[in-house]
């Protein structure tokens, strides 16, 4: 061995004895390190250099094909797990890597990974499957790779770091086509316990053969290869608007931006490949129209008027099969909640919601195909490319959007405010729904105009009415679900699928509803008062309430 | 969880042996296995070419200035790992860790 450690301690020394043991500990490399070559040549050069510099023993790769999957909103991606399958070689493996460990997990059935609870029992279901949660695995992309293996051997024949020539190419997951070609790259990758000796090797690499790291990771070149950016999708409204912009500006940035989201989640829906596509393909609708409704004055009236309606038909045509997915998504809770022998008494209802279902999604298809839709869409688009409007038919289209947003969100707090602190022991449930949908409002204008205030200040504000909103969210949750039962039990009788033991237990868990419904009701004065405690009103005055108002 | 001794008071039996073989067929199958040296002969280590580390380091782990994740080494294979403590310190400080369940959380996560 003839090159030294650097020593990544070095510097000055600390008069603490025992952080020196730990520094030494942490010395040298612990992710792999990835060097571009130009060539095979230039590759298959340096790996001959490092054969005469160190011990090295060759390493026999065989070739790979690997194909990745994460959701559509890259849940995996986020959490830094990246899961392929080995489709060709001999038996198929699920393949799990983060940073610091790999896992590997046979497929039994020969189907590609779909859904978390559908993945092969093992410690690599139980990391992933709550991470995917309800959305399905789609294949990325697919990577081919041919490498030249070298491992590099201390005084003992002990392997203490590989180094790779790594030769990639990328194609589409389906694709026959043959592969586009990644420049190579020279990967080493350190063996634990050995950090030092794989820092020997780049410093090597570095030094004496001068190569340059690679600019990315092997997986982001990868994904931009085929278009794809990691992190691309969202289903959070993350804008960052311009805080000296006009309201009319920040307006459009938000509509365009909810549009983009419809349109990305179409394919989604179509395909009917999880039910979240149709859910955040719902949520930018109501975004869409809640914006619309909330910034009066914006938009010019007529236009305003149109759109509404639109986006509300739009919004009802797809609100059947929302339900429907809601309570197969539920379908193992509600089971859960009644006892063993009963539980399976509810599978004609399970019947009964994928029937119609199958003709709700039809519908939503021939929707989303519809001459209506398609006008819609372009008509928006047009509408918010288009020259501002008249400053005499929407007033507030050129003043500040801090002013706007200001305005707005101070007059829906009021709102939610005033209607929670009317509601006692027995209001009617309609009362707890009109709050709910006051509390929406305002949460979108939160959401919306976030970036706008203070980070440390608005955060707090979304929390406290996250709480409240959960609440009343799982009221209304469990009172549509007892009036859509008793739709279904009607259909069902009508349909000659609801057998007696069914509708006994489907009478039991409307039982079991009124119980939860009575349990979230007691909740809700306390939600309330959190929401309502002084610090909140200070806070929301601070950051909302114009000058000259002096109402508390 | 079933547990599998190799035990006999004489030495050079095999009980190393079939300790290390165990592990690395268990890894073969896909288990991430962790191979525990706590012997002071270090012969677990040995078979895989590990030279364990005979200076000290006792200490600082018990002051908790030392994470006792840096005693795990990888072994040739994948999925094998070998934590590799054969000083009398170091071991003495492991079994403590094993008998209390307060201290527990000391020990590497495998």
């Amino acid at each position: 061995m003839t090159h030294a450690l650097d020593s990544a301690s070095g510097g000055k020394k600390r008069p603490n004895k025992r952080s020196t043991v730990d520094k030494k500990t942490r010395a040298g490399v612990s992710e792999s390190i990835d060097y571009a070559v130009a060539d095979e040549a230039e590759g298959r050069r340096a790996l001959a250099a490092l054969a005469s510099a160190f011990g090295t023993r060759r390493d026999r790769i065989p070739q790979q094909s690997l194909v990745y999957y994460d959701t559509f909103d890259w849940r995996l991606y986020q959490r830094g797990f990246r899961l392929a399958t080995r489709p060709k070689q001999g038996s198929k493996m699920l393949r799990l890597e983060s940073p610091g460990f790999s896992l590997e997990a046979p497929i039994r059935n020969r189907s590609a990974p779909s859904f978390g609870p559908r993945l092969p029992e093992g410690p690599l279901k139980e990391l992933v499957s709550p991470v995917v949660g309800v959305r399905r695995l789609l294949p990325l992309v697919r990577l081919d790779t041919r490498s030249r293996g070298v491992n590099i051997l201390d005084g003992q024949e002990k392997t203490v770091a590989r180094v790779q020539l790594l030769q990639a190419g990328v194609a589409p997951p389906a694709s026959r086509r043959a592969p586009k070609p990644l420049s190579p790259r020279i990967s080493v990758r350190p063996v634990r316990g050995y950090a030092e000796f794989a820092q020997k090797v780049t410093h090597y690499l570095d030094q004496e053969l001068g190569l340059k790291p690679a600019p990315s990771s092997l997986f982001e070149e990868m994904l931009a290869s085929v278009n794809r950016r990691p992190g691309g999708y969202s289903s959070k409204l993350d804008l960052v608007l311009d805080r000296s912009s006009s309201a009319r500006e920040a307006a459009r940035t938000i509509c365009r931006h909810l549009l983009e989201t419809i349109i990305a989640n179409e394919d989604g829906v179509r395909r009917d490949l999880d039910s979240e596509f149709l859910h955040d393909f719902r949520v930018a609708v109501r975004r869409t129209r809640s914006a619309l409704a909330q910034l009066k004055g914006v938009f010019d009236p007529e236009a305003r008027r149109t759109f509404r309606e639109e986006f509300k038909w739009l919004g009802s045509v797809t609100g059947a099969l929302r339900d429907l997915d809601v309570y197969l998504l539920q379908m193992d809770q509600h089971r859960a909640a009644l006892p063993a022998e009963v539980a399976k008494d509810l599978d004609p209802l399970a019947v009964y919601l994928r029937r119609h279902r199958a003709a709700e999604l039809r519908t939503v298809k021939a929707t989303l195909a519809s001459r209506r839709y398609r006008r819609l869409k372009r008509n928006w688009r047009n509408y918010l490319e288009s020259a501002p409007p008249d400053p005499d038919r929407s007033p507030y289209a050129h003043l500040p959007v801090v002013e706007v947003a200001s305005r707005r969100i101070w007059r829906a707090y009021r709102k939610v405010t005033e209607q929670g602190a009317g509601i006692v022991d027995d209001s009617p449930a309609e009362s707890l729904h009109m709050l709910r949908i006051e509390c929406k409002k305002l949460r979108y204008l939160l959401e919306f105009f976030h970036s706008i205030f203070p980070a440390r200040e608005i955060q707090p504000t979304i929390k406290s009415l996250k709480q409240l909103q959960d609440n009343l969210g799982t009221f209304n949750d469990l009172e549509v679900q007892q009036a859509t039962l008793k739709r279904f039990a009607q259909e069902m009788s009508e349909e000659d699928l609801a057998s007696v033991n069914c509708l006994l237990a489907m009478g039991r868990l409307q039982g079991h509803h009124d119980q939860r419904k009575q349990v979230e009701r007691q909740r809700f004065f306390q939600c309330f008062a959190e929401f309502d405690s002084t610090r909140n009103k200070k806070r929301f005055a601070r950051l909302f309430r114009p000058q000259g108002d002096n109402q508390s | 969880m079933k547990v599998y001794a190799s035990y006999n008071i004489k030495g050079g039996v095999g009980k190393t042996t079939a300790a290390v073989n165990l592990a690395f067929l268990a890894s073969q199958e896909g288990q991430r296995t962790l191979v525990w040296d706590l012997d002071p002969q270090g012969a677990a280590s040995f078979f895989f070419r590990i030279k364990p580390k005979w200076k000290g380091g006792a200490k600082a782990l018990i002051r908790g200035k030392r994470s006792p994740d840096s005693l795990i080494r990888s072994t040739d294979f994948e999925r094998l790992w070998i934590y590799s403590a054969p000083t009398s310190g170091i071991a003495i400080w492991t079994w403590c860790c094993l008998s209390s369940n307060a201290r527990m959380s000391g020990l590497p996560k495998c």
